[in-house]
């Protein structure tokens, strides 16, 4: 029942993902994404304001992150509390401020989930495509957005109603809707591509990086 | 005439039954030896038994059958598992296919099950910490979580539970319920379980039919892709394995039965007109045995079938009895009279003892006794009112079988000794038998019983070294006067055998109290979280998340058992009657656990093996006590119908048939079991045919055609029952084995103990 728990996680990380890969798509002047390569990595940062229904103001946070294709996905909010959240093939861990590593999830369906970040890198949709309707529009001055709904009878329609991303040169905004009447509203900026090997303050945080 | 057409007119309508009956599948063939056990026992003061619990677990672990697939890629393991997932979900029968991580997600009604109740739901680690002092880790874990990607809570349960304890108990509950259930690499290799949910209706053909598509579909798979290797477990396949040897067992045993018998008495008659009279007599048995069967059981145990295959050789002893009187001087009514005395003598005892077979407490027995009952007096009114209609055949005093009879006569009538002193070993063998019952030791061990296919013994043994499922479950049965006292003895309980399962030699355990705390726990929780979590940082997180935090009320409702079943059926496996029970998996060493349990009074660890044995050990009891009370009774008749001293040598005969068979078996290693006791019974009833023919057509020359028949139905039933003995189901082998010592036993004692004095033999030679 817990792996349910991974459904937005997945759709979060993907979206954020798979069209932050747009850069180097729209570089190409084509719509259609490019992967990263192996060897290399995004970084960039983020606000995530998170609107809960009934609450009076969202919850607010903001940080870094860091894709790297061989070795997955690190979250790191610097504010309003310091936390880490790493997402790999071998499963989901929080990292406390004071080094512990915590599982948060774990098993195949994790991997699945690591799976489908690889398949929107490699620029394969189809990963996103069994699950969602996507409507794809170009505008004007290298812009686009996207919208994806769930397709009905999914196990991700009982979790998201519908998201909708855009940006330019990359992902600038991606949006959430949750059946709950909650809303997750990510903007991301200064990304960079970067090359192999990731800075050691990241790469020490998977779990087959370098060591302290 | 009349009564032969309105006979044969009877026999045709419950032949027609009877195959409608299997061509509509109205009744079907069962080799589960969980059916056998249990149904008619009545439910002890705690509402069910122990076999009843033992008997819902097994059952409903029945309806899962679990596939290993291993391959070397485990990409293509995945999408090949996939293929065969859609495969087996379109076979009849098929409820549902599960593959790691694609549970059916069914958290947000978890989440409103639990989201009322959540500040008294503690996953251990969570209680741990929280009375360790560690509060503060848990008050970062919550911010941490609050502003993390992977976090699930929603708006309505952050208002439930602000401090997110909720998702930490969810995982350490799914932790405790399903942890086996992923891919595992070993040896470069990767294993995926593929679990299958039966419907609960499986059972004979449809579950042949089950596994010969599985089979099909794994034998694809394996030529489509060499390298996929694929392990099979589930009750399903051992019983259909089991029904299918015992089918075939069956077949090889009849025919050769059946071909012995016509050569038989073929060498006798020198006609074939005696044989089909033996055929039509015998005919008669199984069809009205089948059509009773047929008519009072929906499902027939295949060791019942087994069973009724050897009824060939007790209903043939009627025929053979009338058959070899020669035509008398106004025909063939006098052939009859000359045998019925001692024919309805015989059926008569026959019934009683099957009537205390049926008696018995197994739906085996019972099914086994209304075959032979059935079976019994139909071939009773064949020879009545159809073998008079047959030209007479004389015996051939030239046949090979009537010369080795003579002879053989010859050779015992030296053997006969005075009436006083048989009457003595009489009486030392009747006193003998209750003794030696006593004293044999009896092997009521269940897993001695079958013989399941040793390709799928190692499947389940890879299965579950590998993966950690399958395998013999076993349990904790957790008593108490209230649903409440239940869940605090099971929280008990399982506090007593966690360092069990921390050092493996208990692979995991999941209780009603994981699911649902009692109320003294989740009191305790909310106080702890209340006092330890709320108190100091409720303020600060609320001025965080811009909300009033209430601290949990301690007077508020707490979560109870019935309030779960709808949301978690998985509780209901965790039930038996007004009972709770922990199911534990990989118990490697149950004393280690029953001793744990030794200081609670109701909780104690039950394995279905022990108890079904435990089971079968009473069994075994009853059925000396029964098969006691059978002697009596044929004691008491055979003293008012021969006297005391005559009634005593004539009952021993049965007696010391059943005396020879338990002391034969013991030493050729047959395990005295329940079933073999029972066996004893049709011992019992043969001998008792055996000596009340030879006892009632004991003058003159009909002494010596009584003899030949009798002699001729030893034959013919060695050749049935001996059989079974060479059967590889130490089952039906050790039952086999039992009868055909304590025929020979009965043949023997019947002849000795009635013969006169004097003995004459049929060629006028005298002892």
């Amino acid at each position: 029942m817990i792996r349910r728990f991974l459904v937005l996680i997945k759709l979060c990380a993907i979206v954020i993902v798979g069209l932050s890969t747009g850069q180097r798509a729209l570089h190409a002047e084509t719509v259609k994404p490019a992967p990263l390569d192996q060897n290399e990595y995004l970084h960039g940062t983020f606000e995530l304001a998170r609107y809960l229904d009934g609450f009076e103001k969202p919850l607010l946070s903001r940080g870094e992150f860091v894709i790297s294709p061989p070795n997955g996905l690190i979250w790191k909010t610097t504010f309003p509390f310091p936390g880490i959240t790493v997402l790999e093939d071998d499963g989901i861990f929080t990292i406390t401020p004071n080094g512990d590593r915590n599982a948060m999830a774990s098993g195949s369906e994790t991997r699945q989930f690591v799976r489908m970040i690889s398949s929107v890198l490699s620029g394969n949709w189809q990963t996103l495509q069994s699950q969602f309707n996507i409507a794809e529009n170009t505008k004007k001055s290298n812009t686009w957005e996207a919208i994806l709904t769930p397709k009905a009878n999914g196990v991700v329609a009982t979790q998201v109603n519908r998201i909708a991303a855009s940006g330019d040169i990359f992902v600038k905004t991606v949006m959430i809707e949750k059946p709950s009447s909650d809303q997750d509203v990510i903007t991301f900026d200064d990304q960079v591509v970067g090359m192999l090997p990731l800075p050691p303050e990241f790469a020490k945080l998977f779990t087959d990086g370098i060591p302290e | 005439m009349r009564s032969a057409f309105i006979w044969t007119i009877c026999l045709v309508v419950m032949a027609s039954f009877s195959v409608w009956q299997f061509m509509t599948d109205r009744t079907e063939l069962d080799a589960d030896f969980l059916s056998l056990i249990g149904q008619e026992q009545e439910s002890n003061q705690d509402g069910v038994s122990d076999i009843d619990a033992v008997r819902a677990l097994l059952w409903e672990n029945g309806r899962q059958a679990i596939l290993m697939l291993s391959h070397p890629d485990r990409d293509q393991l995945e999408a090949l598992a996939e293929q065969l997932k859609t495969e087996i979900s379109q076979i009849d029968g098929t409820e549902n296919v599960t593959l790691p991580g694609q549970n059916a997600g069914r958290l947000d009604d978890v989440r409103s099950l639990y989201g009322p109740y959540a500040s008294g739901m503690l996953s251990d680690s969570d209680r741990t910490a929280l009375a360790n002092g560690q509060a503060d880790l848990m008050y970062q874990r919550t911010l941490q979580q609050l502003y993390s990607p992977a976090s699930s809570f929603t708006s309505t349960t952050l208002k439930q539970d602000p401090f997110l304890l909720m998702p930490e108990f969810l995982t350490d509950l799914a932790a405790k319920l399903d942890p086996e259930n992923d891919i595992v690499t070993k040896n470069d290799r990767s294993y995926l379980p593929l679990i299958v949910s039966l419907q609960s209706d499986q059972s004979g053909r449809h579950s042949q039919n089950w596994v010969d598509q599985i089979n099909r579909i794994i034998s694809d798979a394996h030529q489509n892709s060499p390298e996929l290797t694929i392990f099979k477990t589930g009750q399903i396949f051992f019983a259909v394995n089991e029904a299918a040897t015992a089918k075939s067992d069956v077949q090889t045993i009849a025919l050769i039965a059946t071909l012995g018998i016509v050569i038989m008495i073929g060498l006798t008659f020198f006609s074939p007109l005696p044989l089909i009279g033996a055929i039509v007599v015998v005919g008669s048995g199984l069809i009205a045995g089948a059509t009773a069967q047929t008519a009072f059981f929906g499902t027939i145990h295949a060791i019942a079938l087994v069973f009724g295959a050897t009824m060939i050789g007790i209903s043939i002893d009627y025929a053979l009895h009338f058959l070899v009187v020669p035509r008398g001087e106004t025909g063939s009514d006098d052939r009859f009279k000359a045998i019925r005395s001692g024919l309805g003598l015989g059926l008569l005892t026959s019934v009683i003892g099957f009537i205390a077979l049926g008696l018995s407490p197994t739906s085996l027995l019972l099914q086994i006794a209304i075959y032979s009952i059935a079976g019994l007096l139909s071939a009773y009114c064949s020879v009545k009112f159809l073998l008079p209609l047959f030209p007479a055949r004389e015996v051939r005093t030239n046949s090979p079988i009537a010369v080795i009879h003579n002879n053989l006569m010859v050779a015992l009538s030296y053997l006969v000794v005075s009436t006083r002193l048989r009457l003595l070993i009489a009486g030392l063998l009747i006193a003998a038998l209750p003794v030696t019952a006593f004293l044999v030791p009896g092997h009521d061990d269940i897993r001695a019983l079958g013989q399941s296919n040793p390709t799928l013994v190692s499947d389940a043994r890879t299965i579950s070294e590998t993966l950690g499922l399958g395998g013999s479950p076993a349990f904790i049965r957790i008593d108490g006067d209230s649903a409440q006292q239940r869940l605090e003895t099971s929280e008990a309980a399982r506090q007593a055998i966690s360092p069990l399962i921390a050092n493996g030699e208990i692979q995991g355990a999941i209780a009603l109290s994981d699911f649902v705390p009692s109320i003294a726990r989740q009191k305790a929780n909310r106080e702890l979280v209340r006092n330890n979590l709320y108190q100091p940082f409720a303020s600060e997180l609320g001025e965080a998340l811009q909300i009033s935090i209430n601290t949990p009320d301690l007077e508020a409702s707490y979560l109870i058992p019935n309030e779960v079943g709808n949301t978690l059926p998985e509780v209901t496996s965790l039930q038996a009657g007004a009972s709770d029970i922990i199911r534990l998996r990989g118990v490697s060493d149950s004393g280690a656990v029953a001793k744990i349990l030794e200081p609670f009074d109701n909780a104690r660890l039950i394995s279905p093996t022990e108890t079904i044995s435990a089971q079968f050990a009473e069994y075994r009891y009853w059925a000396y006590v029964a098969l006691g009370s059978v002697l009596l009774i044929a004691l008491f008749l055979a003293s008012l119908r021969y006297g005391v001293q005559k009634g005593i040598r004539i009952f021993s005969a049965p007696a010391g048939a059943i005396l020879f068979a338990l002391l034969g078996g013991t030493v050729l290693g047959v395990s005295i079991s329940f079933f073999t006791t029972m066996a004893m019974f049709l011992v019992f009833a043969i001998g008792a045919d055996y000596v009340l023919f030879l006892s009632e057509g004991n003058e003159g020359e009909k002494a010596a055609h009584t003899q030949l028949a009798v002699f001729l139905s030893l034959i013919s039933s060695v050749l049935a029952f001996g059989l079974l003995a060479t059967s590889p189901i130490p089952l039906v082998s050790d039952i086999g084995t039992v009868i055909a010592i304590g025929l020979v036993g009965a043949w023997f004692l019947a002849f000795w103990m009635t013969a006169p004095t004097k003995l004459t033999t049929t060629t006028g030679r005298a002892n």
